[in-house]
């Protein structure tokens, strides 16, 4: 497919496609050079297919090249990634996902392989995936033949250069676990069946997951219901009851109805004395409330202005504008890999875009943290400015300027070409 | 009828797509799973260097806590007093000391938060006072290390490091 896709993009057509660079400096002591990240990005269409190659260079390495493949193919969908090391010379990951709707069902195909290059590997699976609605129900069939798709329960895969740290996400994760001899490798893995929007009882929206793999057999069973009425307006419970193989757990999670107040929105939470703050384990009462942070957004004319405060620095922090600059609990950002400013507890940000004066796009973005124990000025952090200025449809320049109470942090310059 | 036959002849489309692509890989592959403590090469940043520290395939869990007792870490042409450890993903760096042995170093980080399953844990930095500086744990030095789960285990097995230049997770 590597092949094919290099051939088509290079036999002539309609291309399009984006050249970014981004150089970093280093302030301290003598603007020294820092790194620099490249992407190159080349498109083919032809018929109802789009290829696709994408090249990631970091300083003067050659970290990533990519080829990808979508399209439509009579009713079927279909999409391929292909990743490639070329700094180790190594093919790393493929993948292929076919989708298509037949007679009311959703039917997904997905198969994929890592390579022996990277820790874990080589690896490879398929899973067939089934999703149709009945009697007002819809059920989702998850059969795994030695791989995962990304869902509620499970993560895709993300690939990770060791040295610069740099990452690939994909959808299907051939990593499941087997064992060596047995017949689960090379077959059945793994089944996993969700039905939500049943009625039992006085419980009108009920969802329920079965999973069981070949490995352990049966795994776990959950039954799940959002929103129940406390007899208090403020007040609703999540319930979750589950079944494993040698445990039973009901969790009850608290969660407040707040009401339209100004135009400030509060963070909440209702605290037990569980060390989860859920109504499971160690819980015997409601203990209180807590008040975690604050936020206030205004939106009109091309300017945003956002300000989040975040009171409980330990459980809850701010996410970087890559992840958008949200409030979110630390475990989560911890687990969706999500990348967050630990010593910061407040964000004023204000965001100017713009159309540019002559074609494309002009942006502006001034964020600025505030810390705890910094010393400064009205507890000053960081501030970092971005912008980028459309020179014209298809070339856009850019900076970034980053500062802390030590000085200037960093200088960065930035050249987007595109067609 | 004619809808059904369709169905039949995509499912065994996909079924065959499926088979013929694993008839090409030359058969089924089992994956390993084996807990790992990564240390990366450097890489240049700066005036100065950079080597990221990872994990993959941590039980119980994830990774919450390290240790690298006295001695664990060996650089060479690493300026001792310029090497900076940082916790990442949540991880705090607790104590480090490159300095009293020359060469050599210690750290203590943990996750007061949640455990890491895979990815990042640990950023070094430091200034080079020659050519080609390395950075490492050797594996002569692997029981120095320690390793504690999120669930407040021990995490006994596990392996260091691979030779690899990308992991999973």
């Amino acid at each position: 497919m590597a092949v094919v896709a290099f051939g088509l993009t290079l036999a002539g057509g309609p291309f399009s496609g984006s050249f970014t660079s981004e150089l970093l400096l280093d302030p301290a002591p003598n603007l020294a050079f820092a790194s620099l990240d490249s992407n190159f990005t080349l498109n083919y269409a032809f018929y109802e297919f789009v290829t696709t190659s994408e090249s990631e260079f970091y300083l003067l390495g050659y970290i990533w090249q990519g080829f990808g493949l979508t399209g439509r193919l009579g009713a079927f969908n279909v999409q391929a990634d292909l990743l490639f090391g070329p700094s180790t010379a190594d093919f790393i990951y493929a993948q292929e996902i076919v989708t298509a709707r037949l007679a009311g069902v959703e039917v997904g195909f997905y198969w994929a392989m890592l390579s022996g290059a990277v820790l874990g590997g080589p690896a490879n699976g398929a899973v067939l995936r089934l999703a149709g609605s009945v009697g007002g129900c819809d059920i989702v069939s998850v059969t795994e033949l030695g791989a995962r798709i990304r869902d509620e329960e499970f993560d895709g895969i993300t690939i990770v250069h060791v040295d610069t740290g740099l990452s690939k996400s994909y959808v299907t994760n051939p990593i499941v676990a087997t064992q060596t001899g047995s017949v689960c490798v090379g077959g059945f893995t793994g089944e996993k069946v969700t039905i939500n929007g049943m009625s039992f009882g006085c419980i009108e929206d009920l969802s329920t997951t079965l999973y069981v793999s070949c490995l352990s057999g049966f795994e776990w069973v959950r039954f799940e219901v959002v929103g129940i009425c406390s007899g208090l307006s403020w007040l609703s419970l999540n319930l979750a009851l589950s079944f494993e193989l040698q445990t039973k757990s009901i969790v009850a999670t608290p969660r407040l109805i707040l009401g339209e107040c100004l135009c400030i929105d509060t963070y909440m939470e209702v605290l037990t004395d569980a060390p989860d703050n859920t109504i499971y384990g160690a819980f015997t009462s409601l203990t209180g409330f807590s008040l975690y942070g604050l936020g206030f957004t205004y939106r009109g004319q091309g300017v945003t202005v956002k300000e989040l405060t975040v009171f409980d620095t330990g459980r809850y922090v701010l996410t970087t504008p890559d992840y958008g600059s949200v409030i979110e609990s630390l475990a989560e950002a911890v687990d969706k890999g999500h990348e967050y400013f630990p010593e910061y507890w407040e964000l004023l940000s204000i965001e100017v875009v713009q159309d540019g004066c002559c074609g494309g796009i002009t942006e502006l973005l001034i964020n600025t943290y505030f810390e705890r124990d910094s010393g400064s000025l009205f507890g000053w952090g960081m501030t970092h400015v971005e912008g980028t200025f459309a020179v014209n449809p298809t070339l856009s320049l850019g900076g970034e300027i980053e500062a802390d109470p030590t000085g200037l942090t960093q200088l960065g310059l930035c050249i987007e070409v595109s067609w | 009828m004619g809808v059904r036959t369709r169905w039949v002849a995509a499912s065994l489309l996909l079924l065959g797509v499926g088979i013929g692509l694993t008839a090409c890989m030359g058969g089924w592959f089992n994956p390993q799973l084996a807990a790992t403590l990564i240390i990366g090469a450097p890489v240049a940043r700066g005036g100065g260097y950079e080597v990221l520290i990872s994990v993959a395939s941590m039980p119980d869990g994830g990774l919450a806590s390290i240790a690298v007792d006295d001695l664990g870490f060996t650089h060479t042409n690493v300026d001792g007093n310029s090497v900076v450890a940082t916790g990442l993903n949540g991880f705090v760096v607790l104590a480090q000391d490159f300095v009293t042995t020359p060469g050599r170093g210690r750290l203590t980080a943990v996750n007061a938060a949640t455990g890491i399953e895979g990815g990042t844990i640990i950023e070094v930095t430091f200034t080079a006072t020659g050519a080609n500086p390395t950075f490492t744990i050797e594996q002569a030095d692997k029981g120095k290390v320690s390793l504690g789960s999120h669930h407040n285990t021990t995490i006994g097995t596990w392996t260091l490091g691979t030779g690899k230049a990308y992991y999973a997770k």
